[in-house]
């Protein structure tokens, strides 16, 4: 148990098993292959007409000439996309049942018509938080709420939880007071003698060298996780005294920290690189230059392009971090491709865009050894596309989550009436 | 390396000089919005005016810009834009109808949000009140960007008289106009007051002598719808108030309207819009879903229209719900939701022209027109190509290479 702990706190994946003769009673496995797509792995490049194989909730095999065990269902899909579900490191209100609140986990709701929405938009896996602000106009700050990286499982209500806690908010080391930081700076400083005692207690154990009776010290809170790169912090910094403030505290105790609602990271990308800070970008978040400033100031639509440049990992969350049918299109999670495309715009190539919505948004919200990428032994979290997925007109044809197919445009009333592109 | 330097002045003096002499630019695709797409064409520019379109030839001295690989658009036109001026200057909400005001008053031509605009190819604007009350005033049509004053921007004043009938100028305070009973009867007090009022004035100019009716400041503007010197723009929505709309100033006081918005489900009474040839402009929402509509389906608006026979369809931002800049991406949604790329394309251009009536000036690449001219990067409802040149009345306003607006956008 402890062992499955560590695992996942890691974030190791477990390597694919064998079958086990041992359980006899176990089904057998369900194959499906999508076959002939071209398949964007985002960790591997694109693969022309290939097949993805899948078995039972895992992707089992990519490649262009699989061989397939007898019985696999298969898909064409032939001249479309195949690429990995799409990851929203900001999701507000999505999967939570009204009046929720507490934990997450306790609080989703499998069956939310929005939840189904996303699927037909391509996210398999978003962010939430209890609480959160932020909407029309753009941008969201991290609340104190609990949060959790959770999937669009529709209608099935376990293994919807990825990982929670899944962030921790250190958003009053940048807006709150003087004893506000000086708490944070405390708590840090706490942490970390205590995370040095309990690596002392393992060594020791491990040598066997504990005194007789010797009680284990755990450094289980919040900071102390944040110090073993068990949970990352979230911090909204849109201009760079913010960014400047959180890279201090991030510089000072070397913890995993994602700037949210980066505004004006593009005048600072070498001090983010070097903390190894992630940023959340949203691309159209605009902001004019103060022009009292001796410092280039406000946003730029090239951010994106310039933190690439420096080596820093980002991901793209859209003006409006939610999925919403209010009917502006193409500026909230429902059009999660439209924003990354707007990255390119701004210079960026299409494959660091595409990475931003699903491989780079997976390691943000610390999920990315199950989903974010198409490979071996991942979960089988998928999205055809029927074009090219920074094509304003392409639209999701089929979504997989865990291996299951939970949308299908043609079966769906959503866009079933849009012909889509091509067309 | 300084006389280089003084080279390099020079070039871009002239460059951005005032709209004088020769200018044509070279482009991969033309969209004329005058019923063609030229491949690899040129438009030849003179004294800020189109001269020619397609193919050309250059006259000796002329200046030449080549863009190989770029599409020229006429410069992009939105007719529901509030971002002429600061924002909150738009609602002055003392009456419910306030055919005086006019946001003329309002501009201001070193606004960021206008040079946003030039940003993402919009070189005319209707820059009109709020929906605060239900008739908030005359807008301006005016351009953004290439004046530095009032007076140079504006294109025509009065642009267009502003009624918000429903959703939004429901006054709750419980005086009249708290429900569409009141909002109707404090508009059609005005506009009887304007049609008696132009009558008298008629009688009077046809019978060349007697004594003048007595002049009325807050009809004198009213009275030119009754001329059909400018339109009225409606903020409507839902089918029983496009219908309303239609009815009131279509039918029964028969001056030139343009539907506006035309959202939450306002698409079913399209049919009666194509009948009697109004136009329509939709946006800021591109789609009806979950809002009045309850068939699970995602309506692309315009598209709606368009299926309906509604010829004269343009698309708005209502800025800054949607930025300025990003007028281009309201057709591109409305694309991607079912309408026609050309028809988008005609939506953003000569069709806002035709139904604010000055598409004698604008909204087209041909011969005579003011060469209001955007080069996009390749097509510009792909989000991700970008304006590379604006130039408004022949002049420049806009160029990515001499430094891309950086600050592409902004706030409150």
């Amino acid at each position: 148990m402890k062992l499955a702990i560590a695992v996942v706190l890691l974030g190791l994946q477990e390597p694919p098993k064998k079958e086990e003769a041992k359980a006899p009673a176990a089904k057998p496995p369900v194959y499906t292959a999508l076959v002939g797509g071209d398949v964007h792995t985002i960790s591997r490049g694109v693969l022309r007409g290939a097949t993805v194989l899948l078995k039972d909730q895992k992707i089992h095999r990519v490649g262009q000439a699989l061989d397939l065990p007898e019985g696999t269902i298969t898909i064409d899909v032939t001249g479309k996309r195949v690429l990995p579900g799409f990851v929203a490191v900001q999701a507000q209100g999505l999967a939570l049942a009204s009046g929720a609140g507490g934990k997450v986990s306790d609080s989703l709701d499998p069956f939310q018509e929005q939840v189904k929405i996303a699927l037909a938009c391509g996210i398999t896996s978003a962010f939430i938080e209890m609480g959160g602000s932020g909407g029309f106009f753009g941008g969201g700050t991290p609340s104190a709420g609990s949060n959790a990286v959770v999937k669009m499982s529709y209608g099935a209500l376990e293994g919807m939880t990825l990982l929670e806690p899944a962030a921790h908010s250190l958003q009053t080391w940048v807006s709150g007071g003087a004893a506000d930081r000086h708490e944070i700076r405390q708590s840090f400083v706490k942490a970390r003698d205590l995370v040095e005692r309990e690596r002392d207690f393992e060594r020791r154990r491990a040598e066997n060298k504990l005194k007789p009776n010797e009680q284990p010290v755990r450094a289980a809170d919040p900071f102390a996780r944040l110090l073993k790169g068990e949970l990352i912090a979230r911090i909204s910094a849109p201009d760079a005294d913010a960014i400047r403030r959180a890279l201090e505290l991030v510089n000072e105790f070397r913890f995993r920290c994602v700037l949210m609602d980066v505004v004006e990271g593009w005048t600072l990308p070498d001090e983010i690189g070097r903390a190894r800070a992630y940023v959340v970008v949203t691309v159209r978040n605009k902001q004019h230059a103060d022009r009292r400033m001796a410092r280039p100031s406000g946003s730029s639509i090239e951010q994106a392009a310039i933190l690439r440049k420096a080596g820093v990992k980002f991901a793209i969350s859209p003006i409006t971090p939610a999925v919403t049918t209010g009917g502006i299109a193409g500026r909230d999670l429902t059009g999660l491709p439209i924003e990354a495309a707007f990255a390119v715009r701004g210079g960026l190539d299409e494959a660091a865009a595409l990475e931003a919505i699903t491989l780079t948004a997976a390691e943000i919200c610390g999920v990315d050894a199950r989903v974010g990428s198409i490979e071996e032994g991942k979960d089988a979290d998928l999205v055809v596309l029927d074009g090219d997925p920074l094509d304003y007109r392409t639209f999701v044809d089929l979504t997989f989550v865990n291996g299951k197919l939970l949308y299908e445009k043609s079966k769906s009333s959503y866009f079933n009436h849009l012909k889509g592109k091509g067309r | 390396m300084t006389r280089l330097a003084a080279v390099a002045i020079l070039l871009l003096g002239a460059y951005f000089q005032e709209p004088s002499g020769v200018t044509v630019i070279r482009a991969g695709k033309i969209f004329t919005a005058a019923g063609n797409t030229i491949d690899d064409g040129a438009i030849l520019v003179e004294n800020g005016k189109i001269k020619a379109v397609g193919v050309v030839e250059v006259p000796a001295g002329a200046r030449v810009l080549e863009f190989p690989e770029a599409w020229a658009t006429p410069g992009l036109i939105d007719l529901h834009c509030h971002i002429g001026g600061m924002i909150r200057d738009i609602n002055d909400m003392v009456h419910p109808t306030n055919p005086e005001l006019s946001t003329r008053a309002t501009i201001d031509p070193s606004s960021e949000l206008l040079k946003d605009a030039v940003a993402g190819g919009v070189t005319t604007v209707l820059y009109i009140p709020g929906s605060g009350t239900n008739m908030s005033g005359f807008g301006t049509l005016m351009h953004t960007a290439g004046g530095a004053t009032v007076d140079e921007l504006v294109v025509r004043y009065p642009g267009a008289l502003k009624v918000a009938q429903a959703w939004n100028p429901e006054r709750f305070g419980g005086d009249l106009g708290t429900t569409r009973m009141g909002m109707w009867w404090g508009l059609r007090k005005v506009l009887e007051d304007g049609r008696r009022y132009n009558q008298e004035w008629e009688a009077f100019e046809k019978s060349g002598g007697g004594k003048a009716p007595e002049r009325r400041e807050n009809l004198e503007l009213v009275r030119g719808l009754f001329q059909r010197k400018w339109p009225v723009i409606i903020h409507t929505a839902d089918a029983r108030d496009v219908m309303g709309t239609v009815r009131m100033f279509h039918d029964e006081f028969g001056i030139p309207c343009i539907i506006s918005h035309g959202e939450f489900g306002g698409f079913r009474a399209a049919p009666e819009i194509a009948k009697r040839d109004l136009p329509a402009n939709i946006g800021p929402r591109t789609y009806d879903w979950t809002i009045m509509l309850y068939d699970g389906k995602c309506h692309g608006i315009a598209a709606k229209y368009y299926e309906a026979g509604v010829k004269n369809l343009s698309l708005n931002t209502d800025s800054p719900v949607v930025p300025e800049e990003e007028l281009i991406v309201q057709a591109s949604m409305s694309v991607r939701l079912g309408l026609p790329e050309d028809v988008a394309l005609r939506g953003v251009t000569i069709e806002p022209a035709k139904a604010v009536m000055i598409a004698d000036r604008l909204g087209s690449l041909e011969p005579g027109k003011d060469a209001d001219i955007v080069v996009w990067s390749g097509n510009p409802l792909d989000v991700r190509n970008r304006v590379l040149l604006t130039i408004i009345g022949g002049k420049v306003v806009y160029d990515e290479r001499k430094g891309r607006r950086v600050t592409f956008g902004g706030g409150w």
